[in-house]
């Protein structure tokens, strides 16, 4: 059978604060659709600045990153535009509208997308639901906790049904059943195509999602020992 | 149920105008009037008039006849020479004529602009009132305020600066607060046209109408201060000139004060979207 072209594919990328510092070298990495891809390390090892390059809010340092076969360092204003629009971000450094409603805040990549009103409404009614907070849905985003905006952002990430998923810390702040409803979420996602990059400190909650684990170790990112995780969850 | 969305213009709490460019530009443009009406009376010529009168011809007549005859001007100033000093001339110059009476009245007038001002007739009107008035007509060049002229300008360009300033802060303040959904617009693949339909060209907007609002409130204040202070101005016919001239000065100032706000806000905001769609 011929494997679908990966929706990431990364040739010795380079990450870094800036040039001249980086924090992961060497990366080799392809992310096929349907796939869940786990990276954990230790916290300042680089996951997170690795989850913003590979959502386009920041430029490798080195090395070839290929985003649905497009060069990601090839493409214009326009054309970064277009592969970002087949991004969900769940990345702490997102902000939010603060002052706007949890619903207004849901909308919003919808809006930017220019998805027709009615379907905006009809999709965000339906993540509003999924969310459990239908009678906090006209608050303001402010209001609501920071485990319970965490969970807006993960929907607010997933609401254009994108072709890849990054989410950073995802289950953090998150109670158990909460946590499950995320996992849920996050591979009913992959199950319709999405590919997904969740990135944690901690193994045992990266596990969770069944997906393939990679560490970053030495500053290399390498396929993680599916027994110790297994033996750490 | 489905709720309505905010638009976008709720959700990011915009206010329609800049106030401190409005006050700005009021400022920057109403100081033109001024600047402008400044450098006329510099630049035109005035007369100086002199009327010597029997000592015996009503004084008020006199001056009435002066004023009658000048209303072309926008400024009269009719000054009767002192008593004391008409007296000491009357000896210096007619030593012999003291005995034979009081010395004549003399009344020292200033015209301005002389342009407004036909010698002749302000002569022969003159002594149409006044049959044994005597008029000397000359040049008088208006004393220069090079002190008042020089704080005017100062005044001006460091409003002008003082406006640059401010818009630059202005805009930056309100890139700040609407920093967040630049950078949600351009996270969420926001293509360029849409970023600047949706927060590029509403910025530059509320703040070209700040200063062009500020701008014309200033300069109907600077305008009208003017024609309060020089009354007749406005019903004189030779004025024509000036006041087009204020009003072209004006409308420079205006939209100077205009395309300055609109370039410094269209440079930073563009700047800003660049860096974030990089």
């Amino acid at each position: 059978m011929e494997r679908a072209e990966p929706v990431v594919r990364l040739r010795g990328v380079a990450v870094g604060p800036a040039p001249g510092k980086p924090l992961l070298e060497k990366v080799d990495l392809d992310v096929a659709p349907g796939s869940i891809v786990a990276v954990v390390g230790p916290t300042g090892a680089g996951k997170s600045t690795l989850l913003r390059m590979l959502g386009l809010r920041r430029a490798p340092l080195a090395g070839d990153y290929l985003f649905a076969g497009q060069a990601v360092t090839d493409v214009d204003a326009e054309g970064k535009a277009r592969l970002r629009r087949r991004l969900g971000l769940a990345l702490p450094d997102l902000p939010w509208l603060d002052q706007a409603s949890l619903r207004d805040n849901l909308a919003l990549p919808l809006v930017v997308q220019d998805y027709p009103s009615a379907e905006t409404r009809s999709i965000v009614a339906e993540f509003v639901t999924w969310l459990g907070l239908g009678d906090r849905a006209d608050v303001a985003l402010r209001d609501l906790s920071a485990g319970e905006r965490r969970l807006v952002g993960l929907a607010r990430a997933a609401v254009t049904r994108p072709d890849l998923l990054l989410a950073d810390e995802p289950l953090a702040e998150l109670d158990g059943a909460t946590a499950r409803k995320v996992v849920r979420l996050v591979q009913e996602l992959a199950q319709l195509g999405s590919a997904v990059v969740v990135a944690s400190a901690e193994p045992a909650l990266a596990a969770r999602f069944g997906g393939e684990t990679w560490r970053i170790d030495d500053r290399r990112l390498r396929p993680a020992d599916a027994a110790a995780l297994r033996l750490v969850g | 149920m489905t709720a309505r969305l905010k638009p976008l213009d709720r959700l990011l709490r915009r206010r329609p105008l800049a106030p401190e460019i409005s006050l700005l530009a009021a400022l920057v443009v109403g100081l033109v009037p001024t600047l402008v009406w400044n450098d006329l009376q510099a630049r035109l010529p005035a007369l100086a008039v002199t009327v010597a009168a029997p000592a015996d011809a009503p004084m008020d007549r006199l001056v009435a006849a002066l004023h009658e005859a000048s209303v072309a001007a926008i400024r009269v100033d009719v000054q009767p020479v002192e008593a004391t000093i008409r007296s000491d001339l009357w000896s210096a110059l007619w030593p012999e004529l003291q005995d034979e009476g009081a010395p004549p009245h003399l009344l020292d007038a200033i015209l301005w602009p002389a342009t407004a001002i036909q010698p002749e007739t302000l002569r022969r009107d003159v002594q149409a009132a006044v049959p044994d008035a005597v008029v000397e007509i000359g040049p008088r060049t208006e004393p220069q305020r090079p002190g008042m002229m020089v704080a005017l300008i100062s005044l001006g360009v460091g409003s002008i600066a003082l406006l640059l300033v401010r818009t630059q802060r202005a805009v930056r303040r309100v890139l700040a607060r609407e920093s967040d959904a630049l950078t949600l617009f351009a996270a969420f693949g926001a293509r360029p046209d849409r970023i600047d339909r949706t927060l590029v060209r509403p910025l530059v907007t509320r703040m070209v109408r700040s200063s062009a609002l500020g701008g014309l409130v200033g300069a109907a204040v600077g305008l009208v201060l003017l024609s309060a202070n020089h009354g007749d101005a406005l019903t004189t016919p030779w004025l024509a000139t000036p006041w087009l001239q204020l009003a072209t000065a004006t409308a420079v100032a205006l939209g100077t004060a205009v395309v300055l706000v609109r370039w410094r806000t269209v440079t930073l905001v563009r700047r800003r979207v660049r860096s974030a769609l990089r």
